[in-house]
């Protein structure tokens, strides 16, 4: 399958948004998912089935003033 | 009674805010959220690194420091909202310090769209921590939109320059019914310590600490600059003169006896 990921196309394997994340290599707590602009809930994660050409946006926070 | 800062539904004992910018190392905030004695700190959103290395700023800030989520990225209020919204789902209450900004070389918030985010963020029941050019009625414009307090810009960010806007300040400071926060520019402890003279509710500093040899001492010493001029500002010093006043009696010191010598 085919995602937008962060602005990037990539090829992925996994089907639900929770895998895509665990793919990561940071803690899945600290971030924040949206699917084609719908922020999508921790607790939804695992049951949440990403489509072909969806357009994830994984945010964390990070520094700033 | 406490002297102390009503943001929202929220109150806080210190006026000073910090931010988690520009560190060398995110290692250092536990030390300056000490020294500081800051109980509220700003963090930014950004996407994920797919490959870079993972720090959580979130691991370096206690809980009981209240954090305030920027926008910056933000060039018009509805990515504004986004970047909020994303924010509180991150867990990070309704506060948020709202930045929206399209002129890249200077920095300069960008009001009129300001004003829409602040409304907007309001209507959704959000806490909207503006930070404004300081100019007095976009202010006005500010508060009657919903912001919780007011953040003026004492010169352009991380500039170091200090309180360049001080007359527009003094306006909003005079005019304003909600706090009034010094963000930006700040890069000496005498700066702080002069916004809050002014009357100033509370200043926020990042660079200035960030940046310096040693942040949590630098910490220190804005924290002691704030409270030293919040202190002032609540004994109200005296006017300025233009002529001298003494401070030691005139007469002469034993008596005037010029014919003996």
């Amino acid at each position: 399958m085919r995602l937008i990921v962060n602005g990037e196309h990539c090829q992925t394997e996994c089907s639900t948004l929770e895998q895509l994340i665990a793919q990561q290599e940071l803690n899945p707590d600290s971030v924040v998912a949206e699917v084609n602009r719908e922020i999508v809930k921790k607790q939804n994660r695992a049951a949440f089935r990403l489509k072909n050409e969806d357009r994830v946006e994984l945010v964390r926070f990070v520094g700033g003033g | 009674m406490a002297d102390t800062l009503k943001i929202g539904q929220m109150e806080f004992a210190s006026r000073l805010f910090t931010g988690t910018g520009k560190f060398s190392t995110p290692s250092h905030i536990p030390k300056v959220l000490e020294k500081s004695g800051s109980e509220m700190i700003t963090v930014a959103l950004r996407r994920v690194d797919r490959q870079g290395k993972q720090n959580n700023i979130l691991d370096y800030i206690p809980e009981t420091v209240t954090l305030l989520p920027n926008t910056s990225g933000a060039r018009t209020a509805e990515e504004a909202v986004r970047i909020a919204e994303i924010a509180r789902a991150a867990g990070c209450g309704d506060l948020v310090k709202i930045e929206v900004i399209r002129d890249m070389t200077h920095l300069l918030p960008d009001n009129a769209e300001t004003v829409k985010a602040t409304r907007m963020l309001a209507d959704r029941g959000f806490t909207p921590l503006p930070y404004m050019t300081p100019d007095p009625p976009a202010a006005k414009a500010l508060e009657k939109a919903g912001a919780a307090a007011v953040m003026p810009l004492g010169s352009p960010i991380g500039s170091n320059r200090g309180l360049e806007n001080k007359e527009m300040i003094a306006i909003i400071i005079e005019a304003s019914r909600v706090p009034v926060v010094v963000d930006a520019g700040i890069g000496r402890p005498s700066h702080a310590a002069e916004a809050m003279e002014m009357g100033a509710d509370a200043v926020l500093v990042n660079t200035a600490i960030a940046t310096s040899a040693d942040p949590a001492g630098m910490a220190e010493a804005f924290s002691l600059a704030v409270r030293a001029g919040r202190k002032a500002f609540l004994n109200r010093m005296p006017e300025a003169l233009d002529s001298a006043s003494a401070s030691s009696p005139l007469t002469g010191f034993l008596d005037e006896c010029h014919d003996v010598l």
